[in-house]
């Protein structure tokens, strides 16, 4: 999106005019869809979710600032809500301190030829404490540090939760040979 | 290393993944969200209809383009030559544009005739407009007696026909002075001894604010009336935004047009003016109303006169002998204006719009008969299109 346009759309939004609203929501939705997605694990729970941070990004657009990106903005905001509502589930409570094993190898050749609908299942196939590091770490790129303060676990538990759900995605590839 | 290739390639797939969203998450979205200001609530709105209804006057005031009057040089000149010995009927003139009915008054001369139009002076004073069609015409010698060039008042008339400036009082006793200074408005001082065509009349300039004066005449000249229309510009400008201010430049094209007539009913016709000229404007957007948007700007504006003609009507005597005279004013002409107008957003970031203009244009010392000339402070209506960055 143009950053002029983009900054004109925000302030509408700001003015609550539903045309810019919906012109941000149709900017935006698919992507915080699929990313809800990777997260919850089905649809009707990603629906929710992005519902439930949509109605935080339209009402938290003025402490936007112009300086960053809206689509980081936003995503950050998708992301705090589907962590919200795994943390209502309680699926980090769950995620226990255990010791570091050997990280697995994985047949990187085989995600490479995988459709990205295909590697979004095998995803959704993941526990959801694995899947939740999972995501952080190999997509978004947060450090086992940051994702141990974002979840309220250790940095270890981080780390363990990673190497299993590598373990849990090497074993299904295998299948998928 | 295996681990940051497996990273790599899971965020190259997933990072900007997009998915269909169902259809109904927008209404759901929509829902839950405050419900929008009714447009009859909004401040801009009302901001907008007024800015609509302040336009509208303006176009209505401008085209409502009432002239005051002008007093009839002509009847008065006639009027006033009607009491001389003879009567000299426009009708009776010699249908030579511009040709100066001059009457040597002289003791105990016999009573003069009438010049016709088979029948042409032989001098012929300042007839620059068709002076080589005149020539042509008057290649007849008449009657010396009617025509010498010599200053002579005929005093029963107080008005001097001949070469020289005259007056017409109402005052019988009043002098009359070969060289009587020419007590008329700005731009009717132009006389025919500049040598230019059309511009061998006085003139006056029916607008909103000038005023004929008491007539000072050369009697060897016509007074010339223009009406004055009213201008069009079409502009395409480009403009930075900053916020709600902008700065813009661009090219505008002026169209000008005046309806003229002598008093002597030689010529009559339409004078048209075009010019182009480069604007410069600070510019305040202060409302807008979807892709609606109301402005305002202030700027200055340089014109230059690209072409001109005065295009004789049917009924008009000179038409008999040419239609057009084309001609040019070298002189810029700069004027400040302030705008104010509605834009509409066709495409992105380009907007056609609609602005009445109250511009002050400076003299320049043309001579052209102008609206800006003959008044600096003037109105116009503009249209364009303009692209913003």
């Amino acid at each position: 999106m143009h950053k002029e346009k983009e900054q004109n759309i925000i302030k509408a939004c700001m003015r609550n005019d539903r045309t810019a609203q919906k012109a941000l929501y149709d900017h935006f939705a698919p992507y915080m869809m699929a990313l809800t997605l990777r997260y919850v694990g089905d649809a009707d729970t990603a629906q929710d979710v992005v519902q439930e941070a949509f109605i935080k990004i339209f009402g938290s657009l003025h402490q936007f600032t112009a300086q960053g990106s809206l689509g980081s903005w936003v995503r950050r905001i998708t992301l705090n809500a589907a962590l919200e509502f795994l943390r209502s589930r309680n699926v980090f409570a769950c995620i226990e301190d255990d010791e570091v094993m050997q990280m697995p190898t994985m047949n990187v050749s085989v995600i490479e030829k995988m459709q990205t609908d295909e590697l979004m299942q095998l995803i959704a196939m993941l526990p959801a404490g694995y899947r939740t590091v999972f995501n952080m770490y190999a997509i978004e790129g947060y450090s086992h540090k940051e994702i141990a303060e974002q979840l309220g676990i250790q940095e270890s538990s981080s780390r363990s939760q990673y190497i299993r759900a590598k373990m849990f995605l090497q074993k299904k590839l295998e299948k998928y040979k | 290393m295996e681990d940051k290739k497996l990273k790599q390639t899971i965020q190259d797939k997933l990072s900007h993944h997009r998915v269909d969203v169902p259809d109904d998450l927008w209404a759901r979205v929509s829902g839950a969200l405050p419900s929008p200001i009714a447009w009859y609530k909004r401040k801009s709105t009302y901001v907008a209809a007024a800015t609509l209804a302040a336009l509208v006057l303006a176009l209505w005031w401008l085209y409502d383009d009432t002239t005051i009057a002008p007093q009839d040089p002509g009847h008065s000149l006639y009027t006033a030559c009607n009491t001389a010995e003879e009567v000299i009927s426009p009708i009776e003139l010699p249908i030579i544009p511009n040709v100066i009915i001059a009457k040597h008054v002289k003791e105990a001369t016999p009573e003069p005739k009438i010049q016709s139009a088979e029948k042409a002076p032989t001098a012929i004073q300042q007839a620059p407009v068709v002076q080589e069609v005149l020539v042509a015409e008057a290649a007849q010698p008449q009657d010396s007696s009617i025509t010498e060039s010599s200053t002579t008042c005929d005093e029963s008339l107080h008005c001097c026909l001949s070469d020289s400036a005259c007056r017409l009082f109402n005052d019988p006793t009043a002098p009359c002075y070969d060289d009587i200074a020419i007590n008329h408005i700005k731009k009717s001082g132009i006389t025919s001894d500049r040598g230019s065509l059309f511009f061998a009349f006085h003139a006056n300039t029916s607008t909103r604010n000038t005023v004929v004066t008491p007539y000072a005449y050369r009697c060897n000249e016509n007074e010339m009336t223009f009406v004055h229309r009213m201008p069009f510009s079409m502009r395409a400008l480009l403009e930075k935004r900053f916020g709600r201010w902008g700065v813009g430049a661009g090219l505008a094209y002026t169209y000008m047009a005046a309806e003229y007539e002598s008093s002597d009913n030689v010529r009559k016709g339409l004078q048209q003016l075009h010019y182009v000229g480069v604007p410069l404007y600070v510019s305040y957007e202060f409302a807008r109303v979807g892709k609606f948007a109301f402005y305002t700007a202030f700027g200055g504006q340089l014109d230059i006169n690209t072409a001109g003609v005065q295009h004789e009507t049917d009924g008009s005597i000179a038409s008999k002998y040419f239609e057009d005279i084309e001609f040019r004013d070298e002189l810029l002409q700069l004027s400040l204006q302030l705008r104010v107008g509605a834009a509409y957003e066709i495409v992105e970031h380009i907007d056609i719009f609609v602005e009445p203009v109250v511009g002050y244009y400076f003299d320049n010392d043309s001579k052209i008969h102008s609206r800006w000339q003959d008044s600096q402070w003037n109105t116009s209506l503009g249209l364009g299109i303009r692209a913003w960055l």
